[in-house]
């Protein structure tokens, strides 16, 4: 069945262009010139229910546009996306009902107050049972080894445990699309187990399509079934891992597409 | 969003807020000190008279005090400027992801913030009103659901401001500047520092078309006795209908906004 299914999907972004300096600041001001980047060019690819794929590109290559554009942040200037059955950008309750995102740098958990007590809204946001909810936290928190982490102020944790409880924020509601963008930037050779085992075992158990984007070779060739290789806004491949790995080199190709930039 | 989900995004900004004593104790002494000098500005005003300007010296503390609850609930909403930086940053998404109405989520996190201040503000009006000798029409029974009225409604048209300049950001990168303009605002021409009837006649027909007065002046007025129950009515016509004037206005520029939501980096 299929989970997300893409046609010639595209998004362009405006931006200001100026030089440095106070005079171009003051020119921009008044006569502001524009730039227009397709950061995701006439994409097409579907994903199955139940699919692990890797998204991999350069810095810029337009992963995250890709990915904001399936968890319906972004409007597609050009083509047509259907994920669940839903399009995206209409973002109805019960799609985002359905996925869960996480993002390497930005957080969605409460960084004054513990984890818990995000937990808790979020439950009460996603319709959950509370008890339920509480129990599913309890057994979260005991599979990537943050119990102790709950009742401690956000702000207060380390990269690795913060990474962690927004993993367990993205899941309480059992996602059937999980979007992870780079969730193990900046982590440790143990944090980054903790997390793929995690990755690998849920897929299993629900049954979820999960789409990762990572710079992480491991991430990938340990994860993912199908892979997806941007580069400057184009699909420069589709297909699964195995098929990739054996026209070439999985580590050298994905390096040489990156180095083109 | 249902209504327990409001009332735990209200807990959670408490206790967000409760994180930050330093800076609730700082904002309770400046307020305590702007009403000392208030009073000390306003006994110099009224020595000698019994009226200034149509404004009776017997209404003058219940005016200071009531004014500075206005002002303290109303003005600064912390999480406005947050919530402009998180568009600009991308953080926003945290919203979006959700499966939550932004504008009552942002008004819970509003109520969230000023619980303490109204809490506090309660207390000290209550004290007044049967301890410290506050004029007979100040909070009576007959006026007091009229005054939690016109109070409540005030705060929802600045929600709505605020809301409005939250939103504005998705097309403006520089919005700071319309926040600041509006606590500025509401802060001299709201009529909760001076009376309304005190400044120029030019500027107050100027202030009659926006919403201002309807900020302040009117729930002050209610809360003190001196607005005749006609008045009562149309001001709350008036507010009714910048209340759906904002709201429209709100709902076509987000979704504008969203299309154009530019959510740059990571």
């Amino acid at each position: 069945m299929l989970s997300i299914e893409a046609h010639n999907l595209g998004r362009q972004f405006k931006t200001r262009k100026r030089k440095e300096g106070l005079s171009s600041a003051l020119q921009s001001f008044f006569k502001p010139q524009w730039q227009f980047k397709n950061a995701v060019k006439d994409v097409t690819f579907e994903i199955e229910q139940g699919e692990i794929v890797g998204l991999v590109g350069a810095n810029g290559a337009g992963k995250t546009t890709l990915l904001k554009m399936i968890a319906g942040l972004l409007h597609p200037t050009h083509g047509t996306l259907v994920s669940l059955g839903y399009t995206p950008h209409e973002r109805n309750h019960s799609y985002l009902k359905q996925i869960g995102m996480v993002m390497g740098q930005k957080s969605q958990l409460w960084v004054d107050i513990p984890a818990w007590d995000t937990y808790m809204l979020l439950a009460d946001i996603y319709d959950l049972d509370p008890a339920k909810a509480r129990a599913r936290v309890e057994l979260l928190a005991k599979q990537f080894r943050v119990h102790e982490q709950l009742g401690v102020q956000v702000r207060r944790l380390s990269l690795g445990e913060r990474m962690k409880l927004e993993i367990i924020a993205s899941v309480l509601h059992e996602p059937k699309v999980l979007i992870l963008d780079e969730p193990t930037i900046g982590l440790d050779v143990l944090a980054k187990d903790v997390i793929r085992n995690f990755v690998l075992e849920y897929n299993k158990n629900e049954n979820t399509s999960i789409i990762l984007s990572s710079h992480d070779m491991e991430d990938i060739s340990e994860l993912c079934d199908k892979l997806l290789v941007i580069n400057k806004g184009e699909l420069v491949y589709k297909g699964t891992l195995d098929e990739f790995s054996k026209n070439q080199n999985l580590k050298q190709r994905i390096q040489s597409i990156i180095s083109e930039e | 969003m249902n209504l327990k989900t409001f009332r735990k995004v209200i807990r959670n900004s408490v206790l967000s807020d409760i994180e930050y004593r330093f800076d609730y104790l700082v904002l309770l002494l400046s307020t305590v000190l702007t009403l000392v000098m208030e009073w000390a500005v306003f006994k110099h005003v009224f020595e000698g008279r019994e009226v200034v300007g149509g404004f009776p010296k017997t209404h003058a503390f219940a005016f200071i005090l009531f004014g500075m609850a206005i002002r303290t609930t109303q003005v600064l909403w912390g999480n406005t400027f947050e919530m402009i930086d998180e568009i600009r940053d991308g953080t926003f998404r945290r919203y979006l992801l959700q499966p939550i109405f932004h504008p009552f989520y942002f008004l819970a996190r509003s109520i969230g913030s000023k619980i303490n201040s109204i809490i506090a503000i309660t207390v000290i009006c209550l004290v007044y009103k049967f301890a410290l000798g506050a004029p007979e029409s100040f909070l009576t029974l007959s006026n007091l659901i009229p005054t939690l009225l016109s109070f409540a409604i005030s705060c929802l048209i600045l929600w709505s401001v605020y809301l409005c300049i939250i939103y504005i950001s998705f097309y403006l990168e520089e919005s700071h500047f319309l926040i600041m303009t509006v606590n500025i605002s509401i802060g001299i021409f709201s009529g909760t520092l001076l009376p309304l009837s005190w400044l120029p006649p030019w500027l107050k027909t100027v202030l009659q078309f926006t919403p201002l007065p309807l900020l302040g002046d009117w729930p002050l007025k209610t809360a003190l006795g001196l607005l005749s129950y006609q008045d009562f009515l149309n001001q709350l016509l008036l507010a009714g209908g910048w209340l759906v004037l904002m709201n429209v206005f709100i709902s076509i520029i987000y979704k504008k906004g969203m299309k154009r939501y530019e959510a740059f980096g990571g």
